[in-house]
């Protein structure tokens, strides 16, 4: 009780203003759409076409409501970057520029799922407002993770972020793959956070504490068992967050639950869900690596190495674009994680790196997404490769924008994708793993093999049916979606500087 | 802004605009043939032709101006704009962009502008029937950006960068007209040969950068033509490998044996541009090579010697394929090969002074004879066969007059430009002792004007073949006949820049030069000698010029008589001594049998494409069965996959 008094509330909150923002905008969503008039049309919803269910209400605007709340989130969180040069650690939580960095991806990646949302919600009668909800909570439960100093705070976010993404996933009660994609995530994710609680058991039982900073040679009891503890918390952590990552082989539920979820929900679990588990598994590696050398350059290396080829080949096989989306984001999780190898040994650098990988490959995997639902009609998604075909004539400028997103995943120049790439092999080489450098470039060979698929498909094959095509009237987000995704991804591709240093001042460890 | 302008005038910028204009021209050209294409819109020939011919005039202009003020320098003749930029380099040396107007290069640059203006003004009024008329000029200004560059450059790799671009230039402008497929062919053929040059131009100038990098302070330009001439020292023991690659280089350039087989396919590309390209200016590249770098030549005698014994083959065999063309341009394109046979000859003898001074004469009469063939190919419709022309010196009389011109300096008639530098180059041939070399010269010398009057015979005297074209188009084109009379005139004064002392002059042209290369190797021989074999070398000249007449326009019947009874001979010659068929025979085709049934067929079919390339793709696909052999679908088999897999790494953790 002392401790709670003398808490500077005013501080905690001005520190804590993207979470409480999110908090708080996830509540006044949530009220509206309870009071949200049921029977009384807005005259926009009166406008569409007939087609749509008129008894129906049009909740779009607590979208854009749960939209703007991300939005100042957003800009507090760039408020805090700019003000927060040293960390500032507020009990359980701490608020250094990392986090921040980390925060600002997350929250990006909750406006464009949120903007992807627009339209497509309502054509598929999807519940507007509790997606929006879902959302905005979610992200809170990823700040927490991310901006946590203690493995207990870490762990109550990873579960309000997975529960709110199990019922994303299922969200679709019509359909039947939605339905089985939430349930699969749901049990196996039980089980994934069975693994990740009985790990932290574990570290408290070796350290004492449930604090991050009490993992230092000092901080380990001398006991013979705490050394053991350690070793066996660190296994149980490592399975249940790689089963958040999707590091292989606990990658089994991705293609399953990205192919069932709506897309809109889909392209938010590449891009914030795996970014937020990344930045925990790095936050928590960066205080055990330094005491288990060898974990990261071989075991965490041979998952890495596993989940490229796993991801990348099997990718191969896949005629269905979600899938082969979801196989891809399998084989950056290997990528990602070969970041984390090199934080045993250059820290700044594997983190910047990281960093660098997440943000490029949210930002193109949501813009490849993006694409596919625009290309979805009559509340049916796009899902085989061979439905793109002669969309290069019909739609050049959707092409060129995929064509775009697909190049920077396999990692061609003059893309972000690519700089994301160099960067983590150049750091691969300055640590002196070669063989990880070369399996890396040569699963990346393996991935430009399907990523050109649809691409081939899109060009060079004539359309097989002339299905008069749909005017896409699905509005103006998912647009400004994909031009500034594809605008990020070129720029960032051929001037990375003023990213790349924006990145390497936010990881002063 | 007028004043801002002028305060940036000065040497080093003008130096830069002498290239860049003709560049501008060329980007300007390009940009409209491309939109032309495109669109309905179709540049007018009076604006592209003015670009075109004010772009390079204004450079000439230009080296003129520079000219004078080089002129006026004390102690060294020369400008330069020093290292502009830094093009590449290594931590110990750089590659510096920058460049150089010395004695030499400034000839050259007056010559290739001068010469090269007057012929794009020539083009105006020859191509004035062709669509194409925009590209062409800018393909031709695109080669005199890049013909300057090669003289300017102040280093080597700058000079390679000339090299190869006026070697595109040429490429593209022999097949300018590539819907006919024999020409697209001789342009494939010119840039190949000149590729094997090129490998040993570039090998040259690794050998060179090779030999140079330990001396090298940080950040010294080492391949600039400066640097190597103060540390040649530390070339000698490469001296000999270097220079005859570089040889190479320059036979491929500049068509000598062997090398020179695509000169004379090369006349395939339209007359002016053989007047300028591969008469005038670049196929002198190579000599200009050998003579910017004479402090390495004459490290290596061997070499040298080498380089004289093959001009001097070449000035021979070259003229006696010269004797039997039917193709009026194909006896000047063995005329040109031969013409740098002597050039190179002098070169080897160490009389680098004079080959330039040949240079610059073959330029003006060597460019006027093509032009004057252009203008007679022209107003006969583009017959080229001389047995079809006859008595055209009634209709074409100013181009008559003017050929005949370029005709008696070629011979090497007093007091034309050419008697003066081929006598030159035979007295410095006789007088350094190299007598067997000073006989066969003197025989190709008698041959040039036996050819040379064959063909004026052939062509403006006789009588008209009733088989050829009925109809002569008058020449009434100012623009191709304003160069002509140029030339011509040019042809007559030329070489009275450099009339010696024996015969009264004051010899400006070797005093000019001689600053940039060693005094002669050779002791100089008796003045009153020299006199009385430039009067032998005239007389013998004109003999043989009087025969050819005799035979061709008076008593044509004589000529076959004489190619029926030495047939033998006459058959070797026709068919080119069969170089052609036996470098086929020998390289070509074993080439392409190791390239169709090895390289092809086994290597790129089977090895690359089918089991590395096909079976790494097989390969990743079979594992990647596995990978979605995982998907199942079910639940339990993923938890028992998760329970594995956390089995693997408790056990990695524990052991």
């Amino acid at each position: 009780m002392e401790s709670l008094l003398n808490t500077d509330w005013l501080a905690l909150a001005y520190n804590e203003l993207p979470l409480l923002l999110l908090i708080v905008g996830g509540t006044l969503v949530l009220l509206a759409d309870l009071w949200w008039p049921q029977h009384i049309l807005p005259r926009w919803a009166r406008r569409k076409s007939a087609t749509v269910d008129v008894h129906v209400p049009d909740r779009t605007p607590l979208l854009l409501f749960g939209m703007l709340a991300a939005l100042v989130a957003f800009i507090a969180c760039w408020r805090l970057w700019v003000q927060h040069e040293m960390p500032n650690q507020m009990g359980m939580l701490v608020i250094d520029r990392f986090s921040l960095v980390g925060g600002m991806m997350i929250i990006g990646s909750t406006i464009a799922g949120l903007a992807l949302g627009w339209g497509y919600l309502f054509q598929h009668k999807l519940p507007i407002g509790e997606y929006t909800v879902l959302m905005l909570f979610a992200t809170a439960g990823a700040w927490c993770m991310i901006s946590s100093a203690n493995l207990l705070l870490a762990f109550v976010g990873i579960e309000i972020l997975s529960i709110s993404a199990y019922v994303l996933a299922g969200m679709d009660t019509k359909n039947r793959l939605s339905v089985e994609s939430g349930l699969k995530y749901f049990l196996l994710g039980a089980v994934a956070s069975a693994f990740l609680l009985f790990g932290i058991a574990f570290f408290y039982g070796a350290t004492g504490t449930l604090s991050l900073v009490g993992f230092t040679n000092d901080g380990i009891m001398q006991a013979p068992t705490s050394q053991f503890y350690l070793i066996l918390g660190t296994a149980f952590f490592l399975v249940g967050i790689g089963f958040k990552v999707a590091l292989a082989p606990f990658h089994t539920w991705t293609p399953d639950v990205y192919e069932g979820a709506p897309i809109p929900v889909t392209a938010w679990f590449a891009s914030a869900v795996k970014a937020a588990a990344f930045l925990l598994f790095a936050r928590v590696m960066l205080v055990v690596l330094p005491l288990m050398p060898a974990l990261g350059t071989q075991l965490i290396a041979g998952l890495a190495i596993a989940t490229m080829f796993i991801g990348n080949m099997a990718a191969l096989w896949q005629d269905n674009i979600k899938r082969l989306l979801a196989y891809s984001s399998i084989a950056h999780a290997g990528y990602a994680a070969l970041a984390l190898v090199t934080m045993a040994t250059i820290p700044e650098a594997g983190i910047t790196s990281l960093l660098w990988y997440l943000m490029s490959y949210s930002v193109m995997t949501i813009g490849a997404f993006a694409v596919v639902q625009l290309l979805g009609r009559d509340g049916e998604e796009l899902t085989s490769v061979g439905a793109l075909a002669g969309l290069g004539e019909r739609h050049p400028w959707l092409a060129a924008c995929l064509s775009i997103f697909l190049l920077s995943l396999a990692g061609l120049p003059p893309t972000v994708g690519f700089m994301a790439k160099y960067y983590l092999l150049a750091n691969l080489v300055a640590a002196g793993h070669w063989g990880l450098t070369i399996a890396a470039i040569i699963s990346s060979l393996i991935s430009v093999g399907y990523y050109s698929y649809p691409i081939v498909v899109m060009y060079f094959r004539p359309v097989a049916n002339q299905t008069p095509h749909n005017s896409m009237n699905v509005g103006v987000p998912i647009r400004l979606v994909i031009f500034f995704a594809a605008l990020a991804v070129l720029v960032a591709g051929i001037f990375p500087d003023r990213l790349m240093s924006f990145i390497q001042n936010s990881v002063l460890l | 802004m007028i004043e801002q302008l002028l305060q940036h005038i000065s040497i080093p910028t003008l130096m830069c605009l002498i290239p860049l204009l003709p560049l501008l021209g060329a980007i300007a050209n390009g940009k409209m043939y491309l939109f032309s294409t495109r669109s309905q819109w179709k540049p007018s020939h009076a604006l592209s032709g003015t670009i075109a011919v004010v772009m390079p005039l204004i450079s000439f202009l230009i080296v003129a101006v520079l000219f004078y003020i080089a002129m006026g320098l004390e102690d060294s003749h020369s400008v330069s704009t020093g290292p502009l930029f830094t093009w590449f380099g290594g931590t110990q040396w750089a590659v510096t962009i920058g460049l150089k107007l010395d004695q030499l290069s400034l000839i050259m640059a007056l010559v290739v502008t001068g010469v090269g203006s007057l012929i794009h003004l020539y083009s105006v009024g020859y191509m004035s029937h062709d669509d194409g008329f925009a590209k062409y000029f800018a393909y031709l200004n695109l080669f005199l950006f890049f013909m300057l560059l090669l003289i300017l450059g102040d280093s080597l790799p700058l000079m390679f960068v000339g090299w190869e671009g006026v070697g595109l230039c040429s490429y593209l402008l022999i097949g300018f007209w590539f819907t006919d497929i024999e020409k697209a062919k001789a342009g494939k053929k010119a840039f190949i040969v000149n590729r094997i040059g090129d490998f040993g131009f570039v090998l040259g100038i690794f050998f060179i950068w090779q030999a140079l990098q330990p001396t090298a302070q940080p950040g010294d330009a080492i391949l600039s033509f400066s640097y190597i001439s103060t540390h040649a020292a530390f070339l000698a023991p490469v001296a000999t490998a270097a220079t005859l690659l570089l040889f190479l280089g320059a036979t491929g350039k500049s068509a000598q044996i062997p090398l020179y087989v695509w000169l004379p396919d090369a006349m395939a590309g339209p007359t002016p541009v053989s007047a300028l390209i591969h008469a005038a200016t670049m196929v002198t590249a190579g000599i200009y090579m050998v003579a910017r770098l004479n402090f390495l030549f004459v490290l290596a005698p061997t070499t040298l010697n080498v380089i004289a014994i093959v001009g001097c083959a070449t000035a021979f065999f070259a003229a006696t394929m010269g004797l039997v063309q039917d193709d009026i341009k194909k006896v000047l394109a063995y005329s040109t090969v031969s013409q740098l046979g002597f050039m190179f000859l002098a070169l080897g003898v160490g009389a680098f002074s004079v080959a330039i001074f040949h240079v610059m004469t073959h330029a003006f009469f060597k460019a006027l004879l093509f032009l004057g063939s252009g203008s007679v190919i022209h107003a006969m419709d583009g017959e080229q066969r001389l047995s079809m022309y006859g008595g055209l010196r009634k209709h074409l009389p100013v181009t008559f007059t003017t050929f005949l011109i370029g005709t008696l300096a070629i011979a090497g008639i007093w007091p034309f430009a050419g008697f003066f530098s081929k006598d030159a180059i035979l007295w410095h041939v006789y007088s350094s002792g190299h007598f067997w070399l000073w006989l066969i010269a003197t025989l190709a010398a008698g041959l040039t004007a036996f050819y040379m009057f064959r063909l004026v015979g052939l062509a403006f005297f006789g009588k008209r073949n009733p088989a050829g074209p009925h109809h002569v188009h008058p020449e009434n084109s100012v623009t191709m006949l304003l160069p002509l009379v140029v030339l011509a005139v040019l042809s007559i004064i030329g070489g009275w820049v450099g009339v010696p002392h024996a015969m009264g002059g004051h010899d400006h042209i070797m005093t000019w030069l001689a600053p940039l290369f060693p005094t002669a190797l050779h002791e100089a021989g008796n003045e009153s000698t020299e006199l009385f074999m430039g009067l032998g070398s005239m007389t013998w000249g004109a003999i043989w010029a009087i025969i050819a007449w005799i035979l061709y326009s008076q008593h044509r019947g004589w000529a076959d008589q004489m190619a029926a009874r030495f047939k033998r001979c006459y058959t070797l010659l026709v068919n080119l001594y069969y170089v052609d068929q036996i470098y086929d025979a020998v390289v070509v085709q074993p080439l392409l049998w190791f390239s169709r049934s090895v390289l092809w067929q086994t290597v790129d079919a089977v090895l690359i494409d089918k089991i590395l390339v096909g079976g790494s793709a097989r390969i990743a696909r079979l594992f990647g069965r596995v990978g979605t052999a995982m998907e199942t679908g079910l639940v339990p088999h993923y938890v028992f996959l998760l329970v594995l897999g956390s089995v693997v790494v408790l056990g990695w953790m524990i052991l």
